[in-house]
């Protein structure tokens, strides 16, 4: 691959559920070990954009070039196979299933022979245990049920999953939404982990803050619309947050808010 | 230590080495009783074992041979197959309400398909059997897809979806059979069994030679003979009492047909193994061996799941367990070669004296052991502290002796008056061994929780597995009263001995476990005391008992139990619990575990299926065991290794579980399903089969409404019934217990119509138990 062909590129993508523009004219680039954080406000378009790159849905419009090519998905299997992993806000754990059995979901390690294949449990237990612990994170007894973790551990747990089986590019939705401080740290870490060994990371959240200290490129996105695409050095956390919430809305939310508040006096 | 994680591990699993010593603080440790309890199907062991104890004391037949046939028979097939595919559906999340009938209906297609076209009534397809069981396995097959992939595209629930399935299979049965063949019963399967047929010379008469012997006819020189079906030869009759041409409008086809294979299938889907015309006096060895062998596997495997392993191995230990094993043996000759009261008794003194050995050289081998016993009691005096709460629990202990001697003394005396009252006997010393558990229980609570006596006592009992135990105890009470003569001494006896028994041993128990929180010794010592009090109620029992059957099985099972308490508690008291986790010993644990179930089932199969000469001489009634029963226990094997070491397995948990997580893995949760279903289906093409060539006939209705039965064994078995967690073996052990049952309920001379609301209360009552049973674990987690 040589460094001036990105590992996944964007160019103007849409996609249209019957008259409802989902999105429009979306473009970006993600390169190894880079992280690319789309950020967005809810409703901005940021499950339809992550669906597509999995394979879940399909994009009506635009460019999808995978290395140089153009690819298009039809599951989430052939995106898997094509080296794009994505971790799901849900995070696509069973909850009553054990890490090691969650760890090698849908990709078991077997043995035996023809038709008579059966799970090569005492290995696929080792690589759970030796892939966290190369994430930071040790799971004492991976027959623990993933339901039994902490939110932090289950994004290891996901993030490490979509390592060991040769991701290129790391999608993660909202990894940090419903997590406390420490953490939400931790999780970052482990981001910024991910693009050290040479993934290309795309990191999709709606807290700037989060966003700016591991990004290396911003998309923005608002109601479906592309609001551009930034390197780290072009933009500042204060932009990044106007920019998300729609800069000339967010200053008639604070007018709006202002009036509020003062008609509440009022009315007092 | 050995341990493949350590010995094989990167440098960064170095730490979690260093850890694993120093134990990890966020999680806390499970010990093997608790890790015991986090599996589904543990429930309903525990109960099948109390229903088999509660049918086995008030009934005679139960439990002998006989019995124990018509059980199998009945757990294994339909009910058994159905529960355990239908268990694999409800862990994919789905349910199957067109199960039952589809049993009913691969049979009926089946006998269809190798129907002979010129029968009396026809209707039939005429097939060699070698082409219809694949052509109905395919038709099996298609069902299950249907239903699966109906339920897959229209997302509709797929309890609907099958409901319609069930209607659509029911009418069609209904309508065919009365349609075509007038009648509400497809068969005869039987017609196929191929007769040597003899035509004489001028072709007026036909002579029939029954090839299995009922009816010997001689067959004259110069005659034809003919391999046919019956249905062709009642045509051959037919026009030779018309007096036309024997073969009057016959296909010569019908002389070249054999059998089509019936003789073969028979034997593959009907054999049947005679219990008497087996005859085998080693059998007991056998037995008794098996058992020792078995029970005593399970314990060392507790020992290897609950002790901490030692660093180097002590070698001397070896020698003191071949002593011990060989000591056994000897003891169990002894218990053969005489048929002495007294010797009895030293054969089993010899027996359990070698367990107790061959156990004390097992730990010695492998287990590290406990700081001397001196310091522990040091500690334990420091422990226990102040005076006041150690006047507490002497006091408890003092008046629980008190009560249980009083409850012996009582029962003695009343014996004095009236010997009938055995009921009352039993209640009044079944009240003073849960007394002596409370007040332990009190004294416990007391010297964990500090001075207050009566506070510790109270909470104890209040507390919340209490709580939830003493009502189902109640329930069952109450049922059982309601629903079953209680006039009778049997009955009376089965709920006191069941419910109380049940109750003690929990208080007990807790007491113990309480205890042994705070000092190892004092639990131990409390352990021990409980076994002495079991094998003291064993004696009661022994001497007390109406019932030769309850005298002396009970004397023998309380007194086992009462054994191996002691010997777990002296063994906790030598060696070092663990108090990390294992997983190497724990796997020689499980695996120790499962050859001793092999060795239990091969020791009581052997006194299953063989008789010896004296009890072919006492003339014991005749017992048979159906070819089913081993397709039953071939079907569970399978579907279980399927469930727990196949790709297949981990998905079907996982589109239980949680399907849309399953499917952005890439798992094929619509084709695991589907295939799912198939597998239903499946099942109910064999049990179809099954039925069919045992009974040669199958009715229209044949499996109607069974469905819910194989759902609630397979929930008994605790599957959930919201999908991602089960068990195969819960599901046939749920089988086990609806055929006891069965069977238990007439065998005690109960209305059999009660066996509705006894599965109901079963039902009911594994639903809050495994519920109870998996909190409980997770909370421990």
């Amino acid at each position: 691959m040589s460094s001036t062909t990105p590992l996944l590129e964007l160019d103007g993508i849409g996609k249209f559920y019957g008259n409802i523009i989902a999105l429009q004219d979306v473009s970006t680039a993600v390169s190894a070990g880079k992280v690319t954080c789309v950020l967005g406000d809810n409703g901005a378009g940021k499950s339809t954009f992550i669906k597509i790159l999995a394979g879940v849905h399909q994009h009506d419009a635009g460019r999808f070039l995978l290395e140089g090519n153009e690819v298009r998905f039809d599951s989430p299997r052939e995106a898997l196979d094509s080296g794009i992993a994505a971790v799901y806000q849900d995070l696509a754990m069973v909850p009553l299933m054990s890490v090691w059995r969650n760890f090698f979901l849908g990709t078991e390690p077997t043995k035996g022979i023809g038709p008579f294949k059966w799970i090569d449990t005492k290995k696929a237990k080792r690589i759970a245990k030796e892939e966290m612990a190369k994430m930071g994170i040790d799971i004492r007894d991976t027959e623990q049920p993933v339901g039994t973790l902490s939110g932090g551990e289950r994004q290891s747990v996901a993030i490490a999953r979509a390592v060991y089986f040769g991701a290129k590019v790391l999608i993660l939705d909202e990894p940090t939404s419903a997590l406390g401080v420490k953490q939400s740290g931790v999780v970052l870490k482990y981001i910024v982990e991910a693009a050290k060994r040479g993934l290309g990371v795309i990191f999709i959240t709606h807290n700037p803050n989060h966003a700016y200290p591991v990004g290396d490129r911003f998309l923005i996105l608002n109601r479906g619309q592309s609001m551009g695409s930034f390197q780290k050095d072009e933009i500042t956390v204060t932009e990044l947050t106007q920019l998300m919430a729609g800069g000339a809305e967010l200053e008639q939310l604070q007018k709006d808010l202002e009036d509020a508040i003062a008609s509440k006096g009022v009315e007092d | 230590m050995s341990d493949e994680y350590v010995s094989d591990a990167a440098a960064a699993t170095t730490r979690m080495a260093a850890d694993r010593q120093a134990g990890d603080e966020r999680l806390a440790y499970r010990g093997v009783f608790q890790r015991m309890l986090t599996r589904p199907e543990i429930g309903a062991a525990i109960a099948a074992l109390g229903i088999w104890v509660f049918f086995w004391s008030v009934s005679v037949p139960f439990g002998k041979a006989g019995g124990a046939s018509s059980i199998l028979d009945v757990a294994s097939s339909p009910l058994g197959i159905m529960a355990v595919a239908v268990a694999m559906l409800m862990i994919g999340g789905e349910f199957d309400l067109s199960a039952g009938a589809a049993t009913g209906a691969l049979g009926i297609l089946t006998i269809l398909m190798v129907r002979e076209v010129v029968g009396a009534s026809g209707g039939g397809w005429g097939l060699s059997l070698w082409i219809a069981l694949p052509l109905s396995l395919l038709a099996a097959l298609g069902l299950g897809w249907f239903n699966g992939t109906v339920v897959e595209k229209t997302a509709l629930p797929s309890f609907i979806v099958t409901l319609a399935s069930f209607f659509v299979l029911k009418g069609a049965k209904l309508g065919y059979s009365k349609l075509i063949l007038g009648q509400q019963q497809v068969g005869k399967l039987d017609d196929l069994q191929s007769v040597s047929a003899f035509l004489d010379d001028n072709g007026t008469s036909v002579t029939v030679f029954d090839p299995y012997g009922m009816e010997e006819v001689f067959i004259p020189d110069g005659q034809e003979a003919f391999q046919v079906v019956p249905p062709v030869i009642d045509i051959i009759e037919a026009n030779l009492d018309a007096g036309a041409d024997a073969f009057a409008g016959l296909d010569p086809s019908v002389f070249e047909q054999g059998d089509k294979g019936y003789g073969f299938m028979v034997d593959l889907f009907a054999a049947e193994w005679t219990r008497n015309d087996h005859v085998w006096d080693g059998r007991d060895w056998f037995y008794t061996i098996g058992i020792i062998a078995g029970l005593s596997l399970f314990v060392l495997a507790l020992y290897e799941m609950h002790f901490k392993r030692s660093d180097t191995q002590n070698p001397t230990g070896l020698p003191i367990f071949g002593g011990g094993v060989a000591l056994a043996t000897v003891g169990v000759w002894r218990l053969h070669a005489t048929d002495s009261v007294a010797g009895n008794w030293i054969g089993a003194l010899v027996i359990l004296a070698g367990m107790f050995v061959s156990f004390v050289g097992w730990g010695m081998w492998r287990y590290r052991r406990r700081a001397s016993t001196e310091q522990s009691m040091d500690a334990m005096a420091s422990e226990v502290g102040d005076a006041e709460s150690k006047t507490g629990v002497i006091i408890a202990v003092g008046l629980g002796i008190a009560a249980f001697v009083g409850a012996i003394v009582v029962s003695l005396w009343l014996d004095a008056g009236d010997s009938n009252k055995f009921a009352e006997k039993l209640g009044i010393s079944g009240v003073g061994l849960p007394a002596v558990s409370l007040v332990i229980g009190i004294g416990v609570a007391t010297l964990t929780r500090g001075k207050d006596f009566t506070a510790g006592g109270l909470g104890w009992f209040t507390s919340k597995g209490w709580r939830t135990f003493l009502p189902s105890i109640i329930i069952g009470f109450v049922v059982t009263m309601l629903f079953f003569d209680l006039t009778t001494q049997q009955g009376a006896r089965a709920i006191f001995f069941v419910s109380l028994s049940s109750l003690a041993a929990v208080g007990l128990m807790t007491g113990v476990r309480r205890a042994r929180k705070h000092s190892q010794p004092l639990g131990s010592a409390l352990l021990i005391a409980t076994a002495a009090s079991v094998a003291v109620m064993a004696f009661f029992v022994q001497s007390e008992s109406g019932s030769p059957k309850f005298r002396t099985q009970a004397f023998t099972l309380m007194l086992v139990i009462a054994a191996l308490m002691a010997i777990w508690a002296a063994a906790s008291l030598l060696f070092e619990a663990r108090s990390a986790p294992d997983h190497g010993a724990d796997r020689f644990g499980v695996m120790m575990a499962l050859v001793g179930s092999a060795a239990i089932v091969v020791g009581i199969a052997s006194r299953l299926l063989f008789v010896t000469t004296a009890e072919l001489e006492a003339e014991i009634p005749q017992a048979k065991f159906s070819v089913r029963i081993l397709w039953f226990f071939l079907f569970t094997a399978v579907c279980s290794w399927v469930l727990a070491r196949t790709k297949f397995g981990s998905w079907t948990f996982a589109v239980g579980g949680n399907k849309q997580a399953a499917r952005q893995v890439g798992v094929p949760a619509a084709r695991t399903k589907t295939q799912l279903f198939m597998l239903v289906s499946f099942a109910a093409w064999l049990v179809g089969l099954l039925l069919a060539f045992r009974l040669n006939n199958i009715q229209a209705s044949t499996g109607d409404g069974e469905e819910f039965e194989y759902i609630i064994a397979a929930v008994v078995g605790g599957t959930l019934l919201t999908g991602g967690y089960g068990s195969t073996i819960g599901a046939a052990i749920g089988a086990f217990i609806m055929a006891m049952s069965v069977q238990g309920i007439p065998s005690a001379r109960w209305n059999s119509d009660w066996r509705f609301v006894f599965v109901g209360a079963i039902l009911l009552l594994s639903v809050v138990a495994n519920n109870f049973i998996r909190t409980k674990a997770e909370a421990a987690r």
